[in-house]
């Protein structure tokens, strides 16, 4: 492993450390109020191009699989739960937010840098890692999960209309059978699957916008660096996850 | 370049160029003090060293605000940040202290939703000030204030740092300014100290 890859890996362990020591913080008004901003700015303000995306994946994915297996309305609802709800709807979700705010979030942080407004908030006697990083990285761990559940919800609804609408069967029967075989744990599962995800999401975000070069290609270097890092943090997530479920299956 | 630091003991700040005394103030007599430097290295130096002192406050040029906030965010963060709640920044101290800077109400009110970018350098660094002014530091270091203002741009920022002493007399300012023959006067100044350069270590 290079050097540059291990400085890195160890500013990602270091940040894990320090939002764990350093989480007590959030309780500040202050700071919470900027939890809420990073909520809304990376999970509400997501959802439109979310409800979207998932419509439109949830009613492509069930007439495909319709279309593939027939009138086996299990093997489809297993499918739908499986590829769509625990895979696709974590991983899509992750690949917008990262488009959305990954970038957002690490160029704010490096113009902050570029203006020396790291030094004005020590100045003002408030710790910059508290105030500027702590709320983002646990705003995008708790913002993923809550983005992946509406995706999940709405692909899913979206799938059941499909699936009834192609293989003629009433809507509560696609819905039924997809409740019967869906697995909670694995619901389950797939949310923390996306707060790791945004956790990770953010921690990088956070380390590119916050060091790298000073001026005007430092900060598109780090929003370029934070997008490139982030999607291969997500992919090697939920790799690990797949195979955490094949293990245990 | 031989290292600078300083540290506080006994009420008195002391400025060190590796072992040598550079620079003594005493915190509790208040009054305004020079130190003048050679170049904006040596002052960045000078101000690096004071920062990391237990009660010294820095006022940058540039009033040291937050660009991404607001002027009334920038108030909430610094007087709220230790506060168990948030509330109405509105309050007669802040107004108090604006008034006494020469705002006037309608001004302030105009303010408060500005961003700092918007302001011009002088209402930016009076609203650093009066951040400082509310929340006074055991020495207010003035760095770099005086560098591209007109004689009289800086003469009235001299007239509204009076303010301060007038409302905090036993706090100290220290005004680091570059080496200049424009550098303006400063009224009942204590003590004036030039570190024109740094030895070699």
């Amino acid at each position: 492993m290079s050097p540059l890859a291990r400085g890195r890996i160890a500013a990602y362990l270091g940040l894990i450390w320090f939002v764990g020591s350093r989480h007590r913080e959030l309780r500040r008004p202050l700071l919470r109020e900027q939890l809420y901003r990073q909520i809304h700015g990376a999970g509400v303000a997501a959802l439109p191009v979310i409800g979207v995306l998932a419509m439109l994946t949830g009613a492509a994915a069930a007439t495909q699989l319709s279309a593939l297996i027939g009138g086996d309305s299990d093997l489809t609802q297993r499918m739908l739960f499986l590829g769509l709800f625990y895979e696709l709807a974590p991983l899509l979700s992750a690949l917008v937010v990262v488009a959305r705010s990954s970038a957002g979030i690490a160029s704010e942080l490096a113009v902050m840098r570029l203006h020396d407004e790291f030094t004005a908030l020590r100045r003002l006697g408030v710790p910059p890692a508290d105030y500027l990083l702590l709320p983002r990285i646990v705003g995008m761990a708790i913002a993923l999960p809550a983005v992946t559940a509406c995706f999940q919800a709405v692909s899913i609804g979206s799938g059941w209309l499909a699936t009834a609408l192609v293989e003629g069967r009433p809507l509560a029967e696609a819905a039924g059978r997809f409740l019967d075989l869906a697995d909670p744990w694995l619901a389950l599962l797939s949310l923390v699957k996306s707060a790791l995800m945004g956790a990770a999401v953010g921690i990088i975000a956070c380390h590119h916008g916050s060091s790298g070069t000073r001026g005007s290609q430092g900060i598109s270097g780090a929003a370029m660096q934070s997008v490139g890092t982030g999607l291969i943090a997500v992919f090697v997530i939920d790799v690990i996850f797949a195979l955490l479920l094949y293990v245990l299956r | 370049m031989s290292q600078l630091h300083a540290n506080v003991a006994e009420r008195r700040l002391s400025l060190y160029e590796g072992e040598a005394l550079r620079l003594a103030l005493p915190l509790d007599a208040g009054g305004r003090h020079r130190l003048v430097v050679g170049d904006d290295d040596i002052a960045h130096q000078v101000v690096a060293a004071l920062e990391h002192c237990p009660g010294v406050g820095v006022l940058p040029a540039d009033g040291g605000l937050l660009g991404n906030q607001t002027v009334a965010g920038n108030f909430a963060l610094v007087l709220r940040y230790d506060a168990a709640e948030i509330r109405d920044l509105r309050d007669q101290d802040l107004d108090a202290a604006f008034q006494l800077c020469g705002m006037t109400p309608e001004r302030v009110e105009v303010l408060a939703r500005e961003q700092p970018m918007n302001l011009e350098r002088g209402e930016r660094w009076k609203v650093g000030f009066v951040r400082w002014l509310l929340r006074p530091p055991e020495l207010l270091v003035i760095d770099r204030l005086f560098a591209g203002l007109t004689r009289r741009q800086a003469n009235a920022l001299i007239a509204v740092e009076a303010v301060y002493h007038a409302r905090h007399p036993f706090r100290p300012v220290l005004f680091v300014d570059l080496d200049s023959h424009e550098l303006p006067v400063l009224p009942d100044c204590r003590s004036s100290t030039e570190l024109s350069e740094l030895a070699e270590a």
